[in-house]
């Protein structure tokens, strides 16, 4: 057993795993304000990483305007889905809501292979270059702009939750719908809002793994199954247990990768998340709680 | 009265595909032998999700347990195909169960979702990973066609008459497990499972029950697309089909095996009517899905047996419904 080794694993798994928190929060967010599952969220970490390759490559723009960009169109790209789409579907059952967002993943992603093509793409390193020695840990500089970025949006959500009226009103309308309309909360807006920041979470995810993973057509499928059973696995609709189980998922990959095999890395996750449930149902941070 | 009706249905759909079959329209053939062995799987979905109430978002991964293993006992050991199925259905039933026992304490909703999904998902890897034993990514080639008693089912028309006369037995079976008490206890763990078990009824071992019927008929499905297309790979049973086959089902009508096997046909036959469509064809194919779920919830099913005008009014309240911004939301 090497040290250096494992902690430098553990941290490549950590950063990874933000990202999966940051994806899996999103997930989460829909569930807890409408009880529906949105298996087209992953698109939108599709669409931030094709965005940033386009601006960041195609336009040569700065890595920090590319950012603000795809914040900018992301929040417009979620508030038109819910209003052509899912706004009709919300009081319809959750399967139905379901498949209804399956479908529309498989449409916008033909609508991205129309626009960009089928190939795959590489963003060059974008968040800094070269490596920081912390006691012989060689970490890279991009991981550390990653995780800054994470903990910021982090921290800004946690602000606008809190401390703002609006993301005051969402909580409550997410709580009890009826009783915050009556109490004069817009909760058609704050629906919109909630699908409108959920995208942009996954645009930010993407822009933070396209120069992690490439950017290909297929991003969002392939991290689709372990955002959920990050979101899953923390307990759907609580947002703290989204991000704890995302770096969990992330730390869990990268150990197993380096200490197992990495052909049986994913089947190690997708064990431990089954484990998980059937010891604790509702997730591994989630008390059983009765409603009534 | 519902249930005369779609059993008339399903005798007048398979009569039209029996002509479909005998036309000498090749093309045609091909999708509706494809739909024949999709509606089995799909039934399978009609048991455990429509029936039981249990969301199964793994189903194609049993369709490739059956497909599997037929590929494998037929191109490594040379076993003939009717050996083959009681082998499927013996695998793809124990894998039902053991998908079954963790799902057993979930209520449902996202917490069944996943575990069927990452389930159907590690079997996948499993087939990716055991590279000398299923070929990994590479898949296995040259499966051959099942032949009986010297006669083989080789020309795109016999195979297709086998898969309606699996189609055929595996409904008449589905039709007597869901109207037999059984059928009543399924129903019942999907309306209130707390209700059953207060009457004493062990609703833990009629689910596993449902997991393993649906598992097997997956299989049965599986056993019959590996030799049909003559070559398997992973990707083919990866959680995308698996989600197709609820779409399938959910389009056709979840609550009624008829149902699950018009949505099995529709969903086979119409990317392939949107072929002239060029590039457009799959983005139509999900409007048109995410429309028809819109419209009809309960599934094309729900027009059978009505008159124009009941349709008529029916898609009035069912468009008012969803013009209304009623803020209840069901649970």
């Amino acid at each position: 057993m090497n040290l250096v080794y494992f902690v430098q694993q553990s941290f490549n798994g950590l950063t990874t795993g933000i990202i999966y928190g940051l994806i899996a929060l999103g997930f989460s967010m829909v569930y807890q304000a409408l009880g529906c599952l949105n298996f087209s969220h992953t698109v939108s970490v599709m669409i931030g990483a094709l965005l940033a390759y386009t601006f960041i490559v195609g336009f040569s723009l700065s890595v920090w305007t590319a950012l603000l960009l795809i914040v900018v169109l992301l929040w417009i790209y979620g508030w038109a889905v819910n209003f052509f789409f899912f706004r009709y579907f919300l009081n319809m059952s959750k399967l139905i809501f379901m498949l209804v967002s399956i479908s529309l993943a498989g449409v916008l992603q033909q609508v991205a292979l129309i626009f960009w093509g089928p190939e795959a793409r590489a963003v060059p390193n974008m968040l800094g270059s070269g490596t920081i020695e912390f006691f012989g840990i060689l970490v890279p500089v991009q991981n550390i702009i990653l995780f800054a970025i994470s903990l910021l949006t982090l921290a800004a959500l946690l602000f606008f939750f809190n401390r703002t009226k609006f993301g005051l009103s969402m909580r409550i309308a997410a709580e009890d719908p009826e009783t915050a309309s009556l109490m004069g909360v817009n909760v058609q807006r704050t629906r919109s809002a909630t699908f409108a920041i959920t995208a942009v979470l996954g645009g930010i995810a993407g822009f933070l793994v396209a120069p992690l993973y490439g950017v290909t057509l297929n991003l969002g499928q392939s991290l689709a199954l372990k955002m959920f059973v990050a979101a899953v696995v923390g307990g759907i609709g609580f947002l703290p247990g989204a991000i704890g189980a995302g770096l969990l998922v992330g730390l869990l990959e990268s150990l197993s990768s380096a200490y197992i095999s990495s052909g049986w890395r994913d089947v190690i996750i997708f064990g431990a998340g089954i484990a998980v449930l059937a010891v604790r149902p509702l997730g591994i941070f989630r008390k059983a709680v009765t409603k009534h | 009265m519902m249930k005369k009706n779609i059993s008339k249905f399903l005798l007048i759909f398979i009569l039209l595909g029996l002509a479909v079959g005998v036309s000498f329209n090749r093309y045609l053939t091909f999708l509706a032998t494809l739909s024949a062995i999709n509606a089995i799987a799909v039934m399978g979905i009609v048991v455990i999700s429509g029936y039981t109430g249990q969301l199964n978002l793994g189903q194609a991964a049993f369709v490739g347990l059956g497909a599997y293993t037929v590929a494998i006992l037929g191109v490594s050991y040379g076993i003939s195909f009717w050996i083959a199925i009681p082998v499927a259905i013996g695998v793809t039933a124990f894998f039902g169960i053991l998908m079954g026992i963790p799902a057993l304490k979930l209520k449902g909703g996202p917490y069944l979702a996943l575990v069927t999904q990452t389930f159907g998902e590690i079997i996948y890897l499993a087939i990716m990973n055991l590279e000398n034993f299923t070929g990994g990514p590479f898949g296995i080639l040259g499966i051959e066609y099942p032949s009986i008693a010297g006669y083989t089912f080789s020309g795109l028309r016999e195979y297709f008459f086998l898969c309606i006369a699996f189609l055929s037995v595996c409904y008449f079976l589905c039709r007597r497990i869901v109207d037999s008490p059984l059928g009543l206890v399924f129903t019942g763990i999907r309306e209130s499972e707390d209700a059953e078990q207060s009457i004493g009824i062990n609703t833990m071992y009629y689910k596993i029950m449902a997991f393993a019927i649906a598992a097997i008929l997956g299989g049965i499905a599986g056993t019959l697309y590996a030799p049909f297309i003559g070559y398997i790979s992973p990707d083919q049973f990866r959680w995308y089909p698996s989600l197709l086959l609820v779409s399938m089902a959910i389009v056709g009508g979840i609550n009624s095996i008829g149902g699950g096997i018009l949505g099995a046909f529709v969903l086979t036959f119409l990317p392939e009517l949107l072929r002239l469509t060029d590039q457009f064809r799959l983005i139509l194919y999900g409007l048109l899905v995410i429309a028809m779920l819109a419209l009809l919830p309960e599934g094309l099913v729900s027009l059978y047996g009505k008159s124009w005008s009941e349709i008529r009014r029916m898609l009035s309240t069912r468009i008012q419904a969803l013009r209304s911004r009623k803020l209840s939301q069901p649970r």
